[in-house]
């Protein structure tokens, strides 16, 4: 097993509306796998157009790359996960798809979906197998919510105010 | 045409594919507000283009601005119009998209507004109500089967569960159950599908609700659009240890059930979303269309300045010409645009340019021609050795050249007189006077063509003048002048004369001295010889004829050689001459004449000294006192006067001598030719004393004149210079030559 070295994030994010509390990578059948929770909590504008039924799509993204050499580093591999959050107003249910699945869950509450979206259960990043011994890697985790996906008057809002811009910014661990 | 076809394409083409441009990505971006899929993506990029289109176009206008200012600050001409033209069309421009836009923007708000109504959205809520309802009803129905179900899986044992589920499968609606022990293991599973049972996603909430008495049942969506209502219900077992097994139950919606429960769904939540994001929109509206109508108005202010310069430039240029002729550059040429009226306007002045630099170049010609002819007569003038005067229609001095200063002795004072009155100038300077009281009447009557002779007396003496005037043609409806032209004619005139009488002095001495001499000879031979052969009494005779031949033939030699004196001009001896010592001297000669004749002498004490010939003075004194004396012969109360003095007149310094006598006076027909040689009112006498007189005067550059007294008897008056002193006379003109 590698175990986790860093809980701190390398680089801070600003918004906290989503951090990323901790993670655990571990190695499994030759497959490193990640593991923890993103807290994520939807601010009054997201919530409003939520629940006046636009769908919110928010993506985890990793990334594993070289250990830079002079500032510049290699991304290797680059892995997304991408969710949509939506109101069903018939059923009164929160909907969570898995837009890589389309698996959808349903939720009576807004928090159990948070809750849901946020846990990270063993995701496989890459098998060991595809990085070469001996070399340093880095390990980048970065939870947004993707405002490109807004309706249009929806996304000019999201361009003038970082409200509508929740962003966990990248996570960096060293993978040895 | 080359030119201005590349400053065309130069100028036009890239301001309308500008244009083209921007009315592309307008239309574009309202296309992309449209929530079109085609150019959503492209919305935001189009925004930053037209931005940066609309920067640019600030700019450029803030720089045309601020050049059109920079050019009135200036005053360059035509920039004031130019700024005029401008504001005209951007208010053009303007008044109408405002317009346009206060309306577009009220109908903007109104339209979308009017989209949204409340009893749209009550219905909506109404049709969702009813789906649930209906929903609702049909989960009552599954919520009895399912309690059924549980118990019907009371005391199962595990082994046979499967069986069980399989059954009621079968019998009831449902198409998936599972049977979950206390730690969410499966115990047993039925699917219709006839793939591996899938375990259902879990959710804390599936288990919390399960763990009520009733069985809870909660709809879900599905991926296909389908609905479907989940249960969850808890199984007693019969072993009080173990937990209660919690059964899931899926149960299907009927295909159209689903499909309209979904289309209520779609439509309260499209109409939801869009009631939301009304007020984006509408400020994504309004900011898009605020952004067509800026850079339209830009782009008019901008085309406003384009053309406003454009129109402007031959104006301008037309401006620039027309200031530059004025400042007199005769040879401006603008060059030709269009073939429209500024074109012709152009052309128009760059003719009338060409025209009047020609017709320039013709007055600087004559100008210089005239100049010449100018300097050319100057030349001749100042070269003459007449003096030349002109005087304008009013009797003012135009010109007077060189030689005219020198005549009249006033060459400085001449220049300063130049245009104004002659008569005035008289006034002042006294020679000039005498000459314009010679002329003044010919003058003053107009004569065309008239001829004068007029004497001054100048610094230098007397002057003779002759003196010729015509009249000047004059410009239409005025008195064109005169010109006079006078030559110094003394020299002249005294030459002619003196060979005159040089000539005559010449003949008489040849042609009646040479008989003189045998005519004497031959009576006294006579005598001589005849004396021996007469009787006492023609011997008496004889002598007494022979004695009147000899004494009169002494008489004409004495006569001959007289004249020969006249004619004689030896070299003059001048020296200081004390006036007064002289004529003492000369009437102490007469003081005891066979006449008795008194003589009385006046002398002026303070009488300066004069440059004479002491010889001649003597002569003339003795001539004058003689004929003085010869006046009152035979008078009883015979009485000759000599006066000296000294005369300060007209700013010159002279003596007079002045011999008057008591006689009968001049008789009036000798008055004109006094002083001529060979006239006399004697008896006897050769006629020449007076004549040597004047002869002697004028040698000394003096003046002589005569005049009867008005109370009987002659007056002569002589003037001689006192030497350095300048002389004018008035009287001058008294003297008749």
């Amino acid at each position: 097993m590698i175990g986790l070295l860093m809980a701190g994030p390398l680089l801070g994010a600003d918004n906290t509306r989503i951090s990323i509390e901790n993670m655990d990578i571990n190695l499994v059948d030759d497959i490193y796998r990640i593991h923890g929770k993103v807290d994520i909590e939807l601010n009054d504008p997201l919530l409003g157009a939520l629940n006046n039924g636009v769908a919110l799509e928010f993506v985890i993204k990793y990334e594993i790359a070289k250990s830079p050499r002079w500032w510049i580093d290699t991304t290797i591999a680059e892995v997304s996960q991408r969710y949509q959050v939506s109101y069903h107003a018939l059923s009164r249910q929160y909907l969570l798809t898995n837009l890589n699945t389309r698996n959808v869950n349903t939720f009576n509450s807004l928090h159990q979906l948070l809750e849901s979206l946020g846990t990270v259960r063993d995701f496989p990043l890459i098998d060991a197998g595809l990085l070469q011994p001996g070399k340093d890697y880095l390990i980048r985790m970065r939870v947004y919510f993707d405002y490109d996906q807004l309706p249009i008057p929806l996304r000019m809002r999201a361009y003038s105010s970082s409200a509508w811009r929740p962003d966990s910014g990248w996570l960096v661990w060293p993978l040895h | 045409m080359a030119a201005p076809l590349r400053s065309f394409t130069a100028s036009v083409l890239p301001v309308v594919g500008l244009f083209a441009l921007l009315l592309m990505s307008l239309y574009l971006m309202s296309d992309a507000t449209q929530n079109s899929e085609r150019f959503g993506r492209l919305y935001i990029s189009l925004l930053f283009f037209n931005s940066l289109i609309l920067i640019f176009l600030v700019v450029m206008i803030g720089m045309n601005l601020f050049e059109v200012l920079r050019q009135v600050f200036k005053k360059a001409p035509g920039s004031r119009l130019t700024l005029r033209l401008i504001s005209v069309f951007v208010i053009l421009a303007l008044v109408p998209v405002f317009i346009v836009s206060f309306f577009s923007f009220r109908f903007l708000d109104e339209g979308i507004e009017s989209w949204f109504d409340v009893r749209v959205e009550d219905s909506l809520e109404n049709a969702l109500e009813l789906s649930r309802a209906t929903l609702d009803e049909r989960m009552r129905d599954y919520r009895l089967e399912m309690k059924s179900m549980t118990q019907r899986l009371q005391g199962v044992s595990n082994d046979m569960a499967a069986l069980v589920l399989n059954d009621l499968r079968q019998e009831t609606k449902a198409t998936e159950l599972y049977l979950l022990g206390d730690t969410n293991q499966i115990i047993a599973s039925s699917s219709e599908s006839t793939q591996l049972p899938v375990p259902p996603g879990m959710s804390q909430s599936d288990l919390m609700g399960g763990r009520a008495s009733e069985p809870q049942m909660r709809l879900e969506p599905g991926q296909d659009g389908m609905m479907f209502v989940r249960g969850a219900a808890y199984v007693p077992t019969e072993d009080p240890t173990i937990k209660p097994y919690l059964l899931l139950v899926r149960f299907p919606l009927g295909k159209r059930i689903s499909l309209l429960a979904q289309s209520v769904q779609k439509s309260f939540s499209e109409y939801k979303e869009l009631a939301y994001l009304r007020v984006p929109m509408k400020q994504n509206f309004f900011l898009t269309l605020s952004l067509v109508l800026l850079i339209s108005v830009l782009f008019a202010v901008w085309a406003a300045f384009f053309s406003a310069r454009r129109l402007m430039a031959p104006i301008r240029e037309l401006a620039e010409g027309t200031r530059a002729v004025a400042e007199g550059q005769y040879h401006k040429k603008l060059t030709v645009g269009n073939r429209d009226e500024l074109g012709f306007l152009v052309r128009s002045f760059n003719e009338m340019t060409s025209r009047l630099s020609q017709a320039y170049e013709q007055v600087d010609l004559s100008k210089r021609q005239a100049e010449d002819q100018r300097t050319y007569l100057q030349t001749v003038l100042e070269h003459l050795t007449s003096g030349v005067i002109t005087l304008d229609g009013e009797g003012r001095l135009r010109t007077a050249n060189a030689e005219a200063g020198h005549i009249l002795e006033t060459a400085q004072a001449m220049e300063k007189c130049r245009g104004r009155l002659l008569r005035e100038v008289a006034n002042e300077l006294p020679i000039v006077g005498s000459f314009y009281d010679s002329i003044q009447e010919p003058l003053e009557e107009g004569h065309d063509d008239w001829q004068e002779e007029i004497t001054l007396f100048g610094s230098s003496g007397r002057k003779v003048l002759i003196c010729r005037g015509a009249l000047l043609p004059g410009a239409e409806g005025e008195l064109g002048g005169s010109v006079i032209v006078f030559e110094d004619v003394t020299n002249m005139i005294q030459a002619q004369r003196d060979a005159a009488w040089g000539e005559v002095a010449r003949r008489l001495a040849h042609e009646i001295k040479n008989p003189l001499t045998p005519i004497q000879l031959s009576a006294e031979r006579l005598q001589r010889k005849l004396s021996k052969q007469l009787d006492e009494a023609s011997i008496e005779i004889l002598n007494r004829s022979t004695q009147t031949i000899v004494s009169q033939v002494e008489s004409m030699k004495a006569m001959v050689n007289a004249f020969s004196d006249y004619a004689r001009t030896p070299k003059m001896e001048l020296t200081a001459l004390d006036l007064n010592r002289l004529v003492t001297e000369a009437i102490d000669l007469y003081r005891h004449n066979p006449e008795r004749v008194q003589i009385k002498l006046n002398i002026d004490e303070d009488l300066p000294k004069i440059e004479a010939d002491a010889g001649r003075v003597r002569q003339l004194l003795n001539n004058l006192i003689k004929n003085g004396i010869e006046a009152v012969e035979g008078q009883k109360d015979g009485r000759v006067e000599v006066t000296t003095r000294s005369l300060q007149e007209g700013g010159g310094r002279f003596v007079e001598i002045l011999i008057r006598d008591n006689g009968p006076g001049i008789p009036d027909n000798l008055f004109t030719q006094l002083f001529e040689p060979y006239v006399t009112g004697k008896a006897r006498g050769t006629g020449l004393g007076l004549a040597i007189v004047k002869k002697v005067v004028e040698e000394h550059g003096g003046i002589i004149w005569a005049e009867n007294q008005e109370e009987g008897g002659a007056a002569i008056h002589v003037r001689l210079l006192v030497k350095g002193m300048k002389h004018n006379d008035h009287k001058t003109e008294q003297l008749e030559v």
